[in-house]
């Protein structure tokens, strides 16, 4: 075996690790786990959509305690200020008793933050994360101060509760690089969930698989799979058959979407085929981990016109049309 | 992460490439084969309507016309020699090689200045792939385009079926044409007639319909069936009609028609029908009257006369059509000449050259 099939290799050993320890922590939800993960060494943000109780916290935690990284964590509610995010500035008093201004940085200013029900705070603490989000700095007072690298957001949603809550503008959501859904677990899932968290508590047993400086060794990783210029052509045209005024909008898009998806969602998917493809034990992006990852990536960043929606048209079930179209043209 | 790439000697990748595109490009040439034969189809059935219906074609043209198209196909196939990028993701179709081919073939240019472990990895497996893969070249291609060439055999059944009827057509033997009976004719239907080929060749080539106008002249209007029934001793082969003096051997086109026992002329009917092999005929016949023809069109002619009887004074027309197939008309068919009894034993209508008088 060569060194670089080695590589592969470790990096496929590494991925299944941390694979299988959160599946062990999260039962029942590996298509979610693999997407999140792809999501994570793709460097994205992620907005997890599910009903309470299915396990979002603590995916979160387990996530962060597997991969050895800070945790920070924001509540979101109401009357949630944008310092309460990205920290402010205190006064301190000096030796000689004046006063000194200081930055106590907040939550955001850790490897892995989880924004609990994002949805709950006020658009202008929602905005705050922007920065942070795609800079990877907050301003404050003036002065930039960088985030840790690496540096994701897991935020969650509750999909039912719209009473005193803020849906995210479409410029916040295309920040995120995937938006999951959370299912329900089968039955047996739930018989398992009953043997390893009854009466313990499943992410305080886990020990972290990968360090900080390999998890970024597994980005860089991801960094070099290939991409031949037919695949990067069949990601642009899934990308432009969303838009419903591109020449290559798909029949679905025309009739549904009111606005497509972003150039940045095409940033994002050929991002996360490359981790699929990693995952697959490739080093090169195939059709199938575009189409793999289209709704995870594109559900939410398309908008469909409101009688779309009033017959019951939903974002995923118009990309599995124009999945079904784009599969036709790149067999 | 090792910067330098020692790219691996890909013979197993080169090989199957070519292999591909020597496969695809039969499979091309397979296909405008098929298309040639769809061509094909579409072009005779459109120059058997223009044969039918405008000007009549020659065989040799029909052949230029198909062997133009079958040139320009395969010039087309040789031009678009499919490129190994084009081969590597027919490959990856075929063999569900998930673009593992394609991102080979793109590797194998960029490898000197490639870093990183995925290029050296994807190069590998390709090579590995190129070797389980190139045994199954042949049927696996064979298998994606089995399922087109049932649909080739339908244009080519049709081109059978079209090149085949102008070898029936020349099949026929003219000289077994047989005296056309007035008595068979009398009978209507033309059921008396021989329905050999010979007499569909000569006489399918001309429908004679001559309606004769509201003017024709009582006294004169007798019946085809008496006319020619008066004529049956004296009936002469279409063969011997078909080669009358004045015209050419291989212009057909010759209805008889006989007039009755009187000085009167008489009315007969021409009327060949190829379904049934039936002749009847008709022409309004005055003492040495001739009609000259018109071509109204590719496939007829048509002539009209007028004039007054002259025992009853009473004013008659004459119209006659002719249609005409295409492929025996000369081209400089002008002119029908109707002959009475009065002239000559049987009234004619003689379709000839260019100017003459054919009578």
């Amino acid at each position: 075996m060569t060194e670089q099939n080695e590589n592969l290799a470790s990096v496929m050993h590494d991925l299944n690790a941390l694979e299988t320890q959160l599946n062990s922590v999260l039962v029942g939800q590996k298509k979610l786990i693999r997407q999140l993960l792809i999501a994570i060494f793709a460097g994205g943000h992620v907005l997890l959509e599910g009903l309470p109780g299915l396990g979002k916290t603590q995916l979160a935690k387990a996530l962060a305690k597997s991969l050895g990284l800070d945790l920070g964590r924001v509540q979101c509610t109401p009357d949630l200020l944008p310092a309460d995010i990205t920290g402010s500035e205190i006064l301190l008093s000096g030796r000689q008793g004046a006063g000194e201004l200081q930055f106590r940085p907040g939550p955001v200013f850790a490897n892995l933050v989880l924004v609990d029900e994002i949805n709950r705070a006020t658009p202008r603490t929602q905005s705050a994360l922007l920065e942070a989000m795609q800079e990877g700095q907050v301003t404050c007072a003036g002065k930039r101060h960088v985030l840790p690298e690496p540096f994701w957001i897991i935020a969650t949603q509750n999909p039912i509760e719209l009473e005193g809550t803020y849906p995210l503008p479409e410029a916040q959501l295309d920040r995120f690089l995937c938006k999951l859904l959370l299912p329900y677990p089968a039955a047996d899932s739930l018989d398992a969930l009953l043997d390893t968290s009854l009466d313990q508590e499943p992410v305080d047993q886990l020990q972290a698989v990968c360090t900080v400086e390999r998890t970024r060794e597994l980005r860089v990783a991801a960094q070099q799979v290939l991409v031949a210029k037919d695949v990067r052509a069949g990601a642009i045209n899934l990308v432009l058959a969303t838009q419903p005024d591109s020449e290559y909008s798909s029949a679905a898009a025309r009739q549904h979407i009111r606005y497509g998806a972003s150039p940045r969602a095409l940033l994002s998917i050929i991002r996360a085929a490359r981790v699929r493809a990693l995952f697959e034990g490739r080093a090169h992006v195939a059709f199938e981990d575009l189409s793999a990852l289209a709704h995870p990536v594109l559900r939410h960043r398309i908008l469909l016109h409101t009688g779309s929606e009033l017959e019951g048209h939903t974002e995923n079930t118009v990309l599995d049309q124009i999945i079904k179209e784009w599969v036709q043209a790149n067999p | 992460m090792d910067r330098s790439v020692t790219v691996p000697a890909s013979v197993s990748l080169e090989s199957f490439l070519l292999a591909v595109r020597q496969r695809l490009w039969l499979i091309r040439l397979a296909e405008a084969a098929r298309t040639l034969l769809w061509y094909a189809g579409f072009i005779l059935l459109a120059l058997a309507a223009v044969h039918l219906l405008i000007t009549a074609i020659t065989r040799s043209s029909i052949f230029a016309i198909v062997g133009s198209v079958a040139l320009f196909l395969l010039l087309r196939v040789a031009r678009q020699r499919p490129s190994l990028a084009q081969c590597a993701a027919h490959a990856d179709r075929v063999f569900s090689g998930h673009a593992l081919m394609t991102t080979a073939v793109e590797c194998r240019h960029l490898s000197k200045s490639a870093s990183g472990f995925a290029t050296e990895i994807v190069l590998r497996q390709a090579d590995d792939a190129a070797k389980s893969w190139t045994p199954e070249i042949s049927q696996r291609l064979r298998q994606s385009h089995a399922s087109r060439t049932v649909l080739a055999t339908i244009p080519l059944f049709v081109a059978l079926v079209l090149l085949s009827l102008p070898g029936v057509e020349k099949g026929i033997d003219v000289d077994r044409v047989t005296p056309v009976s007035a008595a068979q004719i009398a009978a209507g239907s033309g059921e008396g007639l021989d329905r050999g080929t010979g007499d569909v060749a000569a006489l399918r080539r001309i429908i004679v319909d001559e309606s004769s106008a509201n003017a024709r002249p009582p006294g004169e209007q007798q019946s085809a069936t008496a006319l020619l029934a008066a004529q049956s001793d004296d009936a002469e082969t279409v063969t011997e009609l078909s080669t009358a003096p004045g015209q050419s051997g291989d212009l057909g086109g010759v209805a008889g028609l006989a007039g009755d026992d009187g000085d009167l002329p008489g009315n007969a009917i021409a009327r060949s029908t190829p379904a049934d092999n039936s002749l009847t005929a008709s022409a309004f016949i005055q003492d040495r009257e001739s009609i000259e023809l018109q071509r109204t069109g590719p496939t007829f002619a048509a002539g009209r006369k007028s004039g007054t009887d002259y025992s009853t004074g009473e004013p008659w027309e004459l119209k006659s059509s002719f249609l005409i197939q295409a492929a025996a008309v000369p081209e400089s068919l002008t002119h029908a000449t109707i002959l009475s009894r009065a002239q000559a034993a049987h009234a004619r209508l003689y379709l000839g050259g260019p100017g003459k008088d054919n009578d």
